[in-house]
Parts: C-alpha cells; structure tokens; sequence
C-alpha cells in the first residue's frame, strides 16, 4: 500500500515547522525569568488554554495507539473515548480551583513545588519530582510516533525522522518556554478539532463505501470477525474490554490524570481564576472531540481488512487512512495534524521535566544550601539557564531511548504516569477537596500509590508471563488503595497547622 | 441498542450535564 504523499507532505511539515519556530522566537522576548520559563503565570485566556490543555492530554497515543486498538479490538474500544475525557474533567474540575488559587498565590512553579507547599514538606516536593522524571520515557513513546509519521508520509528514514522531530520540539522550547508550548498547543489544538470532527463525519457517512452511514462500517466488520461488531458490548476475554469492571478501571485510572505536571501546570497560566468556569465550558466539548480518532481505526479496519495488519502497523491506521481517502494536499495537511498531537504533548513534557531540575531541584532544594550568598535575580537567571540546558539534556536521552526501542517502551512509559497518578492522587486530587489532609496522610498515599504502582508493574509485565496486561487495570486499583491510604492516615494522624490550612484554602473555601 | 449508540448517550449527557453544571456555578465562586 503506497502511502507517500510526495511533495504535499513536505511543504505542509515545513509551513508548521517555521510556524512553530516562529513562536519560539516570540516566546523567548517574552520570557524574562524562569517562572516565565515554567509556567508563564496569568498570561493567558480562557480559549487558547482550553486548547491547549486539550491538545496536551491528546498525544500520539490519541491519533495512533486507539486507532490502532480500535482496528484489532473492534466497536468495543469505543469505551474508551467515551469514559477517559470524562474521568480526566471531572478530576480536573474538583482540584483545578485550588491548584489555581493556592498555586498562584505561592507561586508555584510547578506541581512538585505545590504539592510540597500543600503540605510543608520538601520529602514530598522531591518525591514527586523524582518520579515525574519518569516522564521521559513519555517523550520518548511520542517521539517513537513522530518518526512514524514522518516515515509514513514522507518515506523519510525512521531514525532522521527522531532526530527532526527532538530538534525542532527542542529548539522553539529552548528559546520560548512556557509561552511557546502554550501557544503552539492552542494553535495544535485546534487543527487536531478539526481533524477529529472530519474523522468523525467521515465514519457516521461511511465514506469509501457504497452507500451512507456507519452501519456498513458494522456490516463490513462483522463479515471480517463478529467480534468486531457493535452488538459486542465488552470483547469476550479480552484484557482491556472484557467486562464492565475492567471499563471502570480505565474510569477510575483516569481521574487524577490531570494531576500529571506537564497538563496541571496550565492552571498557573489562566489570566484569573474567575476563567475557570469559561475554560472548562469549551474544555468539556473539545476534550471528547478528541477522542473520535477511535472511529478512524475501525473505519481503517472496515476499508483494509485485517490483511493491512500484515503490511503496515495497526497503529498507523489513521495516516494511511487520510492517504487512502484524501488526495495529497489534504492528507499531508491533516498528517501534519497528528504530528501536532505528538508536538504538543511532548513539549509540555519538555518543559515540565527541565523545571524538576531547575525549580524543584537547583533552586528550591539545592540553592539555598550552595548559592545562599547569591541574589533572587542571580538564583532565576541561574534557574532559567539550567532549564535551558535541562531541555537540550531531555532531547538527547529520548532520542537514545527512541533509536531503538526498548522492548518495555510502554511499560516503562506506564509506569511513569501511572506512578506519577497514583502518587498524585492522595496528595493532590484528595487533598484539593479535603482541609483535613495531613502531611503524614499525603506522603503514605504517595508512597503506597507510587511502590504498588510499580510492583504491579513489573509483577504483571516483567517478571510474569500472564496473559492480563492491562496497566489501566493496575493504575486503577493503586488509585483506588493510594486513595484510601490517604483518608485512613490522615484520620488518626497529626492535623495540619489551622493558619497554613486557612492560608491554602481561603477564608471563603 | 448498539454500543454506538449508547456510547454516543454517554457522550451528548456529558456534555449537556457537564456544561449545565459548570454554567450555573457563579464565576465569582472559582476564585
């Protein structure tokens, strides 16, 4: 199956790239200090973050793993579009008005530095940053689906296509910070909208078939395998899909996963937190948008048949969908969409993983024990080059994890966000909701989530060849124990002091 | 009921109950 798209591809990818460079430049004159780097604190409405936050929870996992899980596993995958968007708001919605306002009012850098706020404790701020480095395998699994992208399209070489994506992601970061990733992100976000609206419209119109709508998409499913079909409500015996409880557990490990550092620290750039309530009125719609790529992987299946398994990767069903159904000029515009998927996740990973290193680690941890003697103005400019550096650090190591992939790419990628949210959600997610958090409660919640997490991880993935791989399952019921970790220890353990709880909360929380 | 069409249920109650609820929660109230 041909898929290059010739000469299209090419002048689109070189449009956005210049497009994004573009705003590296802008964002660098706007960044002065490294809290511009971070987070760039207030600067922006309600509508560019509400794409941008969009655009970075939607990786390449949205617009290339789903597909692909959707065009081996069938209707049945439609569960995930319709429960990740929603557990992600509503986790957002119940800890986003006190990261907002106690964030901004400590000026948090990021989110390791407010949970150790939150609790008066740098144990936790370290922990969380340690283990948020985890992230890294994150950027790499993106850079991995960026060089796909690129091969598919272009035919450009696999490893030159890694080394593209890290330079360009690494140089507009570089130069602007905070306000490149945003704006980037915004503007991405909206092209991956349109793009999952067409995806969606083409799939209800059942275009490439003879006739219209998404029952010949079922019909042609159901000749491959009945399995597929949509009279399947879970997928007998399958790890991911088999039953209601397993669909509650992607559910549940969903819920705090706005509390990742690279999607919560969007909060501190919202211009005031009385445009929280506008942001999330656009964030709800466009979140599940989103999610519509899934209909692409069983449209592609649908089209190709199971045979296309055999040529090219499940995964890249969407690509060679546009190529199949799109003349060039409008294929290589809406590929460039799905690159801006992987972009826009990736350089908040980049950013959030410069700032463990410059904010949670040099400038709250280590300076005031090396550099005590130096001024708040010597220690930002300090902090601001180390992130700099910090990004050129990040780029090199995932460009050597994703050279060659290592054969537990997703495993370790899950157990750095799964860790990082199981961690997160006693001390965050609970403790946005609940006064009566304790430090003691926060930092066995954060232990128990972050160790149980991992040893389920390498119980079911590494050491054990059982047939249930399902890290949802697993992130889901660390969550469920980090949870009531929380709620028992805090219950019998040494309050908070009131003034720092009041100081947190507000006098009107 | 086709899977798609209940999870196209879910979907549309989300918004419509997702939205209303924010909507009706004063902006006074976030800060």
């Amino acid at each position: 199956m041909d898929t290059y798209i010739g000469l299209w591809g090419w002048a689109w990818v070189a449009v956005f790239l210049a497009l994004f460079i573009g705003i590296g430049v802008w964002g660098m004159r706007k960044t002065s200090n490294d809290e511009d780097f971070a987070v760039a604190r207030g600067a922006y409405g309600p509508v560019t973050l509400a794409f941008a936050f969009a655009a970075t929870i939607a990786s390449g996992a949205t617009f290339m793993s789903l597909p692909g899980m959707a065009y081996s596993k069938g209707f049945a995958s439609l569960w995930y579009p319709a429960t990740y968007p929603i557990a992600i708001y509503v986790g957002m919605i119940l800890a986003i008005k006190l990261i907002k306002r106690a964030g901004d009012k400590f000026r948090s850098n990021s989110l390791p530095e407010f949970m150790g706020q939150r609790y008066n404790s740098n144990f936790l701020r370290i922990g969380f940053a340690l283990v948020s480095m985890l992230l890294v395998y994150y950027i790499a699994a993106q850079i991995v689906a960026a060089a796909t992208i690129f091969e598919v399209l272009l035919g450009l070489n696999y490893q030159h296509g890694i080394l593209a994506s890290v330079a360009v992601i690494a140089l507009y970061i570089t130069m602007g910070g905070s306000h490149a990733d945003i704006m980037t992100d915004g503007i991405q976000g909206v092209m991956m909208v349109l793009i999952g609206l067409i995806i969606g419209v083409i799939f209800f119109l059942g275009v490439g078939f003879e006739g219209t709508g998404p029952s010949l998409i079922n019909d042609a499913l159901v000749k491959q395998d009945p399995s597929l079909g949509w009279d399947n409500y879970f997928r007998e015996g399958d790890v991911l899909f088999g039953s209601f409880w397993l669909i509650s557990l992607i559910f549940i490990a969903h819920i705090p996963f706005a509390m990742n550092p690279h999607i919560g620290k969007l909060a501190f750039a919202l211009n005031d937190p009385k445009q929280i309530r506008t942001f999330l009125l656009i964030a709800i719609p466009v979140g599940s948008i989103l999610g519509f790529t899934v209909l692409g992987g069983l449209h592609a299946r649908a089209l190709f048949g199971p045979e296309f398994g055999d040529v090219i990767r499940p995964d890249q069903a969407i690509p060679v969908l546009f190529t199949q159904l799109f003349p060039p000029f409008l294929a290589g515009l809406l590929g460039v969409g799905v690159l801006s998927a992987i972009m826009s996740t990736s350089d908040g990973l980049f950013i959030s993983i410069a700032v463990i290193f410059s904010n949670d680690l040099y400038k709250k941890t280590f300076a005031p024990v090396i550099h005590k003697n130096k001024s708040n103005e010597q220690v930002e400019q300090i902090a601001l080059n180390i992130s700099r550096v910090a990004i050129v650090l990040v780029g090199v190591v995932a460009c050597w994890l994703a050279w060659n992939p290592p054969q537990f790419l997703a495993v370790l990628l899950w157990m750095g966000v799964g860790g990082i949210l199981a961690g997160a959600t006693g001390p965050l997610l609970i403790g946005s909701l609940w006064k009566g958090a304790t430090k003691t409660g926060a930092i066995a919640s954060f232990l128990v989530g972050v160790i149980s997490f991992g040893l389920g991880i390498v119980y079911f993935f590494v050491l054990k060849e059982v047939p249930f791989k399902n890290p949802f399952a697993v992130a889901g019921t660390c969550i469920i124990i980090a949870a009531v970790t929380m709620i028992v220890v805090s219950l019998f353990t040494k309050k908070l002091p009131q003034e720092h709880v009041d100081d947190m909360f507000g006098e009107s929380a | 009921m086709n899977v798609l069409t209940l999870v196209c249920i879910v979907v549309l109650a989300y918004w419509v109950i997702g939205m209303t609820w924010i909507a009706r929660i004063p902006e006074s109230d976030w800060k």
